[in-house]
């Protein structure tokens, strides 16, 4: 296990020699890359050294000085969080998201706040008012989005934990693409806390990782109900990283894996072959394996961005540049926020506002907003449907490989189309999964597992059956 | 109020009241800044939360804003609804609001009443903060302090029926002790209509005098228009204090979709009856109930009762004074004297020096014939303000009644003796004359003659003269 | 093995146009025939920009206008959907989330709240007057 290994590394050796390879690699690489928007390595710095004089008296906290990048819609205080765009370019957070809290309490050490497709609006990774962020595996190519600068720098070694957040496959897209690592909590497990609203009903913090181990580890420290958060829940008593390590091969021939055809319609052929060859693995190793149906699929897009658009639109009310962000100022109180906004905003940002500012409005809600809600629980009862005969859904986690930088027109539906095979996940609030499995014309594919809402360790032995079936660790 | 209301019969005044109050809590709604924000420098009560920082989310509701809420709601008589309610993001932009949505839930209880006018419901919300906008400044302070609005029905039929309306509200969530100290913190939006007309909103009137204004300027106001042959089309005005007169707003301003969401951050809520049945065992009696219960128990009379009602530390004084005097004499002089002294110097009963005590000395002495009615109502506007024992008083102002008949006669034989004419008057069958000796008999006592006694005295000796 | 049988898909397009093709197919769209009205006119969007205070440029108020137009002729699919009458609102199924009310903690960065206000004057902040 490649983390579990690296720890007890860390413990014989240095936390700060790690933290500065970490920058030396930053300094050498990120200039190409681009994963970061803010670095804070004085800060890492200090940190090393008291966890380093923690580990003397093993009092250090889980994470024993790893070093974690976190995407900057996540509250650092003292840090900036821009959120990718240039309504906030000069942002400083005043306080801790309850993640950072957690990870900080954890000894885990910050060393900056990672780049993301603008307010989290994006697929590719290249939206950013801070330029995009090139996929480590091959700089022509998009590192997905819109976590795009937490899966990078774990892909570039830049550190060895990201924080990230999921609302529709932020962090389940750029780690396929960049051929990490990566978990979208059950809604509700994690404290949202501190990350800056986008969708609110769809969203939450979730970890990337290099492998299996690194995922639970930091997601142990994470999850848990939170009193700043009233849509937290209990999670399930049980450490996740026992839970992986204690997982050993002859567990896999319990597992019933569902696979559904609506997930392979329209994927790449040579990603397709990929995943099956690897459920065929899965096959000989003892589980289970049989094919269901997801007949609402082909919805799961409009009732997906209908959402988000609304919520959006809602979340995005509070930039008018009083209390912070980008200001213009202007003659009334009207014209002053309308060309801030208007000033500050990218494109997509813009779109989503204008679409959820309409679906939202009385002579049209009926038809966008609130049929969308009503049909977003036809995505949730195909899941449970699912769940009840078997413990997880296995599949692609991308239609497509990476696509070069510039090569996606800005089209938005094409864009959107992109997340067909993540968003049910999201609007549904289970758990799901995705790690890298192979390589495709020299570019990562990700294989991606759902499992019912808190059911996190069924998800995670799922990974490390995967991670075993790859001949991993 | 009737008369008051006839003024007003051939307009056919339709006014309904939307009346925010601030509910009494240590915390503000969504976060753990204090509610009491009145002392503190500007933007100096704030925290991520109640600022809308980037990333900050609501907390649970305050358990406490909740309960006081549904304290009000009983107490009005109201039901709550059977399902779970949500909060609500109701989104406009205005510099005052840091997310530039409020947000308000959905009714939580409805269709009570109160002094007669229907209570359609009753929500909670969050306060925005202070923009002044004379001079461009905003102050977040007040941001998230718990706020219970509640709507009334259109019944209310004159500015000053609003006016006591309020005042009464005003006084029985005191009472009850579930609104914020500083009185007169209220905020209204008035909505009007005349003759059938369209509803005029007047929003954002800050004081109880400034409902009472605005509606006696709308009145003449549409009053006017009407007679000028034009049309009153409904729209949105505001309220301006220095000059007392309400404004139209800019058509901007007062395009309003509000575009309401339930607010996703927020899970539902769900009132059992069980937990209203816990609030309303350890609430106070209800105006309602306890109207019935004085006109039964004491068989008062209904206008005796609302005066006493509408005040509760009133009628709660009037009940103490009748564990030592006579109830109709309590009410009486409860309802009447000592509320209108109390409305003249702007006083409540709790904020006056007067109690229980005072009020049944003073019916004491007046059955005893030591105190003359007329003189009673010195005796109460002198307890009012001085809170002074009534033996002392009536000792200081000399009120003691002349009662002893040697006393008596011999002022009389004084008076007849001073005025003849009179008694001739009298023997020659002039009644009034009777009268006038009377009179004198009370001058050169300061008033403090017993009458019934001095005119019986007076009338047999001067028969006994005759 | 089961799900060999997934190998033996038609189409080998590139997925930008597969996607489409699943749209297309299910929206009953005829070529330059829409059967679906024209939802977005030019007055729409200027409303939405207001409401939504966006001072649009005239070349973003076209462009939107058409791709809005696109976007929800594409996403009014959902109409075939057999919905019952209950929105999902919420996910979790928690309710009652109610805080105890108890002595305030004032926030102990407040300082760090106010540095990021843009126009302060005798700790105000500054914002353009309403007459």
């Amino acid at each position: 296990m490649f983390t579990k290994d690296l720890i007890d590394n860390l413990l014989s050796t240095s936390i700060e020699e790690n933290l500065h390879k970490k920058v030396e690699e930053i300094k050498k690489r990120d200039k190409e890359i681009n994963s970061f928007i803010t670095l804070g390595i004085e800060e890492a710095e200090k940190a090393s050294k008291e966890i380093e004089n923690k580990i003397k008296g093993n009092t250090q906290g889980k994470l024993s000085g790893l070093v974690i990048s976190i995407k900057d819609n996540i509250a650092v205080s003292n840090l900036r969080m821009t959120c990718g765009s240039k309504v906030l370019e000069n942002y400083v957070a005043p306080y801790d998201a309850t993640v950072t809290n957690l990870i900080k309490k954890q000894d885990g050490i910050i060393i900056g706040k990672c780049n993301m497709d603008e307010f989290a609006c994006g697929s590719d990774g290249t939206s950013s008012y801070f330029g995009p962020t090139k996929n480590p595996r091959n700089i022509e190519y998009v590192p997905g989005g819109s976590s795009s600068g937490s899966a990078a720098s774990v892909a570039a070694d830049f550190c060895d934990l990201s924080l990230g957040s999921d609302t529709g496959g932020s962090i389940r897209c750029p780690a396929s693409f960049c051929g990490v690592y990566g978990f979208k909590p059950s809604y509700g497990l994690v404290s949202r806390y501190g990350l800056s609203d986008m969708a609110m009903s769809l969203e939450g913090p979730g970890p990337f990782a290099k492998d299996t181990y690194g995922i639970a580890l930091l997601l142990d420290v994470i999850a848990g109900k939170d009193s700043r958060d009233t849509v937290t829940v209990e999670r399930e008593k049980l450490s996740y990283t026992e839970t992986v390590e204690k997982f050993n091969d002859s567990d896999i021939k319990k597992m019933k894996i569902a696979f559904a055809k609506e997930f392979f319609e329209g994927v790449d052929e040579g990603i397709k072959k990929i995943i099956l060859d690897k459920i065929g693995d899965l096959e000989s190793l003892g589980a289970k394996i049989e094919e269901v149906s997801m007949p609402n699929l082909k919805y799961a897009i409009p009732i997906y961005y209908l959402v988000v658009f609304s919520e959006f639109s809602s979340a995005m009310s509070k930039f008018d540049g009083f209390k912070y962000g980008h200001y213009v100022g202007g003659q009334d109180i009207v014209e002053a926020v309308s060309s801030t906004r208007e000033a500050a905003m990218g494109t997509e940002v813009k779109r989503r506002v204008l679409l959820g500012t309409f679906v939202t409005m009385e002579e049209f809600r009926g038809k966008w907003y609130t049929k969308a809600l009503k049909a977003r629980s036809v995505i949730k009862e195909d899941f449970k449907r699912i769940f009840n005969s078997y413990d997880l859904l296995i599949g692609p986690t991308m239609p497509t490989l990476p696509w070069k930088i510039g090569e996606r027109i800005s089209d938005p539906l094409s864009m959107y189309s992109a997340d067909i095979l993540t968003v049910s996940a999201n609007l549904a609030g289970i758990c799901a999964s995705s790690q890298p499995i192979g390589n495709l014309k020299q570019l990562p594919v990700g294989l991606q597992l759902h499992a019912d809402s808190l059911c996190e360790s069924k998800l995670l032995k799922g990974m490390r059956a995967v991670e075993i079936a790859c001949g991993g660790m | 109020m009737q008369l008051h209301e006839d003024k007003y019969k051939d307009l056919n005044l339709k006014i309904g009241l939307e009346i925010h109050v601030q509910l009494k809590t240590d915390q503000k709604i969504f976060c753990e800044c204090s509610s009491d924000y009145i002392n503190s420098p500007p933007n100096n009560n704030i925290c991520p939360i109640c600022t809308s920082q980037p990333g900050s989310k609501p907390m649970g509701v305050n358990e406490r804003a909740l309960e006081n809420l549904l304290k009000i709601g009983l107490f009005l008589g109201c039901k709550a609804y059977e399902k779970p309610f949500y909060v609500q993001r109701k989104h406009y932009f205005y510099p005052d609001l840091p997310s530039n949505y409020q947000r308000t839930s959905q009714p939580i209880l409805g269709n009570g009443s109160f002094m007669g006018v229907g209570i359609w419901e009753i929500h909670i919300e969050e306060d925005p903060g202070r923009y002044e906008l004379r001079e461009g400044k905003v102050d977040l302070n007040r941001c998230g302090v718990p706020l219970a609005e509640i709507v009334t029905a259109p019944e209310i039929k004159s500015p000053e029926y609003a006016r006591e309306f309020l005042r009464d509200l005003l006084l029985s969530l005191e009472y009850l002790g579930v609104i914020r100290g500083e009185s007169g913190s209220i905020r209204a939006d008035v909505n009007i209509s005349i003759m059938g007309g369209n509803r005029i909103e007047i929003k954002n009137v800050n004081s109880v005098r400034g409902v009472y204004k605005a509606l006696k300027y709308e009145i003449v106001r549409q009053k006017a228009v009407l007679q000028r042959g034009g049309t009153i089309s409904m729209e949105t005005r505001h309220f301006d204090e220095a000059s007392m007169i309400t404004k139209t707003l800019r058509k901007k301003e007062t395009v309003a979709d509000y575009r309401y969401i339930p607010d996703p951050d927020l899970v539902p809520i769900f009132i059992s009856s069980d937990r209203l049945n816990e609030i309303e065992s350890v609430l106070p009696e209800s105006p309602h109930n306890k109207k019935k219960r004085f006109m039964e128990e004491y068989s008062l009379g209904e206008e005796i009762t609302d005066a006493l009602i509408s005040d509760l530390y009133l009628a709660d004084l009037f009940e103490e004074v009748t564990s030592k005097s006579n109830p109709l004499e309590a009410g009486k002089w409860c309802a009447t004297e000592l509320k209108r002294r109390l409305n003249e110097k702007n006083l409540s009963v709790s904020t006056s020096k007067i109690n229980a005590k005072h009020i049944s000395d003073m019916i004491g002495f007046i059955e005893r014939g030591e105190l003359s009615v007329k003189n009673a109502k010195w005796i109460i506007e002198d307890a009012v303000d001085t809170g002074k024992d009534i033996t002392l008083l009536m000792k200081e102002k000399n009120f003691y009644q002349i009662n002893s008949e040697d006393t008596l006669i011999k002022i009389i034989e004084k008076v007849i003796q001073d005025n003849p004419k009179a008694v001739s008057d009298f023997n020659s069958g002039n009644q009034n004359a009777l009268h006038f000796l009377f009179g004198k008999v009370v001058n050169e006592t300061e008033g403090r003659a017993e009458p019934s006694k001095t005119i019986k005295l007076i009338r047999e000796k001067l028969c006994a003269v005759s | 093995m089961i799900f060999l049988g997934l190998l033996k898909t038609e189409s080998s397009q590139i997925i930008r146009e597969t996607f489409i093709c699943i749209f297309k197919s299910t929206t009953l769209k005829f070529e330059g025939v829409k059967m679906v009205e024209t939802i977005i006119n030019e007055n729409t969007i200027e409303r939405v920009s207001e409401i939504a205070r966006l001072k649009l440029s005239d070349k973003e108020k076209i462009r939107f206008r058409d791709e809005f137009e696109r976007i929800l002729e594409e996403f009014s699919i959902i109409d075939e959907i057999k919905v019952g009458d209950k929105e999902l609102y919420y996910v979790v199924e928690n309710v009652n989330v109610l805080r105890e009310d108890s002595s305030p903690k004032p926030f102990n960065k407040i300082n760090d709240i106010k540095n990021n206000f843009n126009k302060k004057e005798d700790e105000f902040i500054v914002v353009p007057r309403n007459l």
